[in-house]
């Protein structure tokens, strides 16, 4: 059990300030396996690649390499990253990747296309009334896998305080994308509220589960075994979404403080949906989460002089104006500050095995497209955590040798295409994948064409991050 | 006062089930039972369309109930970047699909329950259990909401227990009723009138007897029941439940002969609500829901559409190939629809015609691909349907127009040729004649071709524009090495016989250059041996061969039964036997309807099941 002095002492919760009432926060007993967690986090309009990258001196453009992060100073750290200066050792920041098969699915609009390929690795479907994938993502093939069958499978949340809001990144195994809650308070609501409230609607659902279970055992004597067996693997689900209902209801956890039921800041408003995911971890309410980002305002990162909108205004012309480019560069290293803190926050929280929450969670900071431009060219992820999977405090490079052309403006490359991507991301998902324990060896597609027609293969985890 | 639901039942229960509702028979014991089949999402929406007497389309049904967000909120949802999420259809519910056996969808062996369909279930229960509130056949009493308090209770038990007897598809057993009795006096006691009765049918529509197509076990003959017999006979026919007159006549006792079977089945033929269902098998036979996925190269096929093979580097071409695609592919799904239906059941109703007939639909989208050859068809209507689609990131409902074509009879033969089916089996630039091969085979010929080689796909042609020679020499060339060549020199004549169609089904007489080579010869299990010069007199040959309709019936017959039978199964041969004399689909499903399979329990017929 940890106590609310002790949470204090250890350096509180990012925008609680007095901590949480109710005296103590419980992390409930842990199954004896140890409990991985993962969140998902990502932004709209990509990187400004040139203010992202870093290059230390002696550094080949042509051969991959990598460096010791923690050997470097925190001047060398290029500006986006520089925030995540303080979490050196727990980071990889991974340059020479692209979204290459977004590049050549051939439906929708470029965001669409590159946030289901990001996250699903797959394409897109365009068929119907709502974009929708074809694989599910990444957050729901590992919270198939970690999660507790009486708990929430996945949380998925979304800071959607300008015009533009978060990009739905996580879908279901029959291509939906799931809702995501969009303010701290409902979010509040979902995780925590059956705990405070005996929830009426919970007893509603609940009562027609129980219905539909007993049904099934005052029959079940007359099916032979292999019959029972069937009806036994539906209705023990159906079971089991009835205890999960009652598992959140009875859940023993101290809740945090509800939010604000508005907030007139993004920064609050993502640092309240930290806390949530905090808590949630705390309490092993859910072990997987997705955090969509939308747009920033443009005077929360200094841009307001230039454009009021991130998209129209500011984010495509990264590459004809230096000012824009410079704004989102700003708007990058804001996003990075906000990631720090979610850092900062898992790690002031002991885990009920030892160690921190963060010891045991892997954050993947990515985004939708490459750049704001809507190149997919230059996809410039972030592994935070995960130490026991991968050999963190690492930049690591690849060169572009992907026999794909990617588009890019003009002023980047004579006819707007380069020959070669970027090593396509499905690597990095099947990775992430492995570190959270699926024995898998691709996500979403197994291999693609190129536009001349070559094979190109998307099996197998990125080389050369395993610890 | 809360009123004793048997008491109320006896009094008034529906016609349909007066007589074995009153006399409801107890819980039996011990007896063996058929392999318990879910509804399919598609049987399971057609099925809550029907037992709430609602049409099959969502805009006709009324807004979502108010009380349905009381009892079973929708969470909230962030709106997506450029559009809000769309809100949840009236009908159907998007179930995620099944993962099916052999392409099908209703098959015992393909039914593997997961977490998710159990939430989707769940959900779905809770929201047409709000829709009782609003059918207009779910309670049994004009004007029930206006009724005195004791009135409404009694009308709203006796609906309820009419309604669970239609949902279980029989009548209820005593222990059954006092279950659901004692389910909606708790919910009476706990709730407002309105949520009870929602909350109860929910319950219901969870319930195994709904879900599940259940025996009711009266005895442990080898014979289905009339109750299970009339249910698996509207399911086969109509995707649905039993209507009125079916269930009389389970009742009345009218199934246990074959007669009696064949009288229904001709009648469930002649209803509408055997066209979807008879499109739907040939969906799932061609796997041709698949073309909304199809993404030909613009690099390859923009020009045909009036557009640059290349993208400007400016955002206002980025959604033109897109935008020309999207109708493009929900024009060649339709299409296959309305061939299938028309075939069956407005021309001759012979798998012939459904193989080798030159009636097409076509839209503004495809006329493309079709070219000047498809000619103008006067004698019969255009359809228009309205169509949901992504563009620009925004679902949106057009309509789309496809006029009735003839096309010309020595460049189009049947389902085969149809524009999905060919772009289904393609590349995004060059034609696949390898999945289009193994179409042939597996789908329409019964063979089981197993697995590719472990890497195989390195060898494979370059699927790019600008290459040397043709597509089927590239292809001959990557499986001539001795591994392949077990397999592909049946694949490869297969596939090669539809080398006249590129990527999205438009006739070519060049490939690369050089005239199209689609000649070959097939030799198919029991020494048929089928030779053809082009994909017409292919699609010719396929029609007559003995394996080919034994392949189709057999498929047929699966489907009926819900269970994946070895070709060998005994009862099997009667039906192909008859298929082959006369290959009318209409008899093929009657021959089905009233065989010994299908009347009796697949365990018992002592072949079985073979996965």
């Amino acid at each position: 059990m940890i106590s609310r002095r002790h949470l204090l002492q250890l350096g509180g919760l990012t925008a609680l300030g007095a901590g949480w009432p109710g005296g103590a926060l419980r992390a409930l007993a842990q199954s004896p396996e140890q409990v991985r967690r993962l969140i998902l986090i990502s932004h709209c309009h990509g990187w400004p690649y040139a203010t992202w990258k870093m290059r230390p001196e002696g550094v080949s453009e042509s051969e991959p390499w990598s460096v010791d992060l923690e050997q470097l100073p925190e001047t060398a750290f290029s500006w986006p990253l520089a925030p995540l200066y303080e979490h050196r050792r727990r980071i990889l920041a991974l340059d020479g990747l692209s979204l290459a098969t977004a590049e050549l699915d051939g439906g929708g609009n470029r965001h669409d296309r590159g946030w289901v390929h990001a996250w699903t690795g797959d394409n897109a479907d365009f068929a119907g009334r709502d974009t929708r994938s074809i694989s599910p993502s990444l957050d729901q093939l590992v919270a198939a896998h970690v999660a507790r069958a009486d708990r929430m499978p996945s949380l998925e949340v979304s800071v959607d305080a300008a015009l533009e809001a978060g990009r739905p990144i996580s879908y279901n195994s029959g291509g939906v994308r799931l809702p995501a809650e969009n303010t701290p308070l409902r979010a509040w609501n979902r995780v925590f509220g059956p705990a405070s409230s005996g929830d009426a609607v919970g007893a509603y659902r609940r009562s027609t589960l129980d219905f539909a279970y007993q049904e099934y055992q005052a029959v079940a004597a007359r099916f032979d075994a292999n019959d029972r067996a069937r009806l036994e693997s539906h209705f023990g689900l159906v079971d089991r979404l009835g205890h999960r209902l009652e598992g959140l209801a009875t859940l023993s956890c101290d809740a945090p403080p509800q939010p604000a039921a508005s907030f007139d800041r993004y920064d609050l408003q993502f640092d309240a949906f930290a806390d949530i995911i905090a808590a949630a971890f705390s309490c092993d309410i859910t072990r997987v989460v997705s955090f969509s980002l939308g747009e920033m305002p443009t005077a929360e990162f200094g841009a307001d002089h230039i454009s009021d909108k991130v998209h129209k205004g500011i984010a495509h012309y990264i590459h004809e104006d230096v000012r824009k480019h410079d704004a989102m560069t700003n708007y990058a290293a804001y996003h990075g500050q906000q990631v720090a803190r979610l850092v900062s926050t898992l790690e002031s929280i002991p885990d009920a095995g030892g160690g921190s929450l963060m010891d045991n969670t892997l954050i993947v900071w990515g985004s939708e497209l490459g750049d704001g431009w809507h190149g997919y060219r230059n996809y410039c992820p972030v592994l935070i955590g995960g130490s026991w999977a991968f050999d963190t405090g690492r930049y690591v490079y690849w060169p572009h040798e992907t026999p794909a052309q990617m588009r890019v403006p003009n002023q980047v490359a004579p006819g707007g295409l380069t020959q070669f991507a970027g090593v396509p991301h499905q690597h990095l998902l099947v990775s992430i994948a492995q570190a959270m324990g699926l024995d898998v060896n691709h996500v979403g597609l197994h291999h693609a064409y190129g536009q001349r027609g070559d094979l190109i293969s998307l099996v197998g985890p990125l080389p050369g991050l395993r610890a | 006062m809360k009123l004793d639901l048997r008491t109320i039942l006896v009094l008034c229960c529906a016609a349909g089930f007066a007589q074995s509702a009153a006399a409801a028979s107890p819980e039996p014991a011990g007896t063996h039972q058929t392999a318990p089949l879910a509804l399919t999402p598609t049987e399971y929406n057609n099925t809550v369309a029907d037992l709430l007497g609602f049409p099959r389309d969502g805009d006709l049904w009324p807004r979502r109930p108010a009380i349905a967000d009381r009892i079973s909120p929708r969470r909230a949802a962030s709106k997506g970047v450029f559009s809000p999420p769309p809100p949840p259809d009236p009908w159907p519910w998007p179930f995620p699909a099944e993962p099916g056996a052999d392409g099908f969808e209703g098959i015992v062996q393909g039914q593997s329950p997961s977490s998710y369909q159990v939430e989707e279930l769940h959900l779905a229960g809770m929201h047409f259990g709000s829709y009782a509130l609003l059918s207009p056949t779910f309670f049994n009493c004009p004007g029930w909401s206006d009724l005195p308090s004791a009135e409404r209770e009694a009308c709203a038990a006796t609906s309820i227990l009419r309604f669970a007897e239609r949902a279980y598809r029989r009548p209820l057993r005593t222990a059954e009723s006092e279950r659901i009795e004692a389910f909606w006096q708790a919910r009476l006691a706990a709730e407002p009138i309105d949520e009870a009765v929602a909350l109860t049918v929910a319950g219901i529509l969870q319930a195994p007897a709904f879900h599940f197509k259940l025996a009711p076990g009266a005895h442990d003959a080898d014979e289905l029941d009339p109750w299970q017999l009339a249910t698996r006979l509207s399911y086969f026919l109509w995707d649905s439940m039993p209507d009125e007159e079916l269930f009389r006549a389970a009742g009345a006792g009218e199934l246990e002969t074959a007669e009696g079977v064949e009288r229904q089945a001709r009648r469930l033929l002649d209803d509408p609500k055997a066209r979807p269902a008879v499109v739907h098998f040939h969906h799932q036979w061609l796997g041709t829901e698949q073309v909304l996925l199809i993404a030909p190269a613009r690099r390859a096929f923009g020009p045909r559409f009036g557009i640059s093979t290349e993208l400007a580097n400016t955002r206002d071409d980025d959604p033109k190939w897109p935008a020309i695609m999207g109708p493009i592919r929900h024009s060649m799904k339709l299409e296959t629809e309305l061939f299938v239906e028309e075939a069956i059941f407005d021309r001759e109703g012979t798998f012939t015609e459904l193989m080798t007939g030159n009636h097409g639909y076509m839209s503004r989208g495809t006329a493309p691909i079709y070219g000047a050859t498809a000619k103008a068809d006067e004698g019969r209507s255009p359809v228009t349907r309205q169509i949901e689609y992504v563009t620009a990131s925004v679902g949106r409902k057009k309509p789309l127009t496809l006029d009735p074509v003839v096309l010309d009879p020595a460049q189009r033969a049947g389902v085969l040729t149809l524009p999905s089916v060919l772009a289904i089996g393609a590349y995004a630039v060059q034609p696949g004649p390898i999945p289009r091969g193994v179409r042939i085979l597996e789908r329409i010929a019964c063979m089981e071709m197993g697995d590719p080689i472990e890497g195989v796909e390195s060898a494979l042609p370059p699927d790019a524009l600008g290459v040397e020679s043709t597509n089927r020499e590239r292809t001959a060339a990557a499986t001539k090495p001795g591994e392949c060549n077990s397999c592909h020199r049946r694949i490869n004549p297969a596939g090669f016989a539809f080398e006249h169609y590129d990527a999205m089904g438009a006739w070519r007489a060049e490939d690369n250059g050089q005239p199209v080579d689609a000649s070959g010869s097939l030799r198919l299990p029991g020494a048929e041996e089928l030779t053809f010069a082009n994909g017409v007199e292919f699609a010719h040959e396929l029609a007559a061969s003995r394996r080919v309709r034994d392949c189709y019936a057999l498929h047929w017959t699966r489907y009926a039964l819900g269970s994946h039978l070895d070709r060998s199964a005994s009862g099997l041969e009667p039906i192909q036997e008859r298929f082959r004399e006369n290959d009318s689909v209409r008899e093929l499903l009657v021959n089905i309807a009233t065989s010994d399979l299908f009347r009796q329990r697949v365990g018992a017929t002592g072949s079985g099941a073979d996965g």
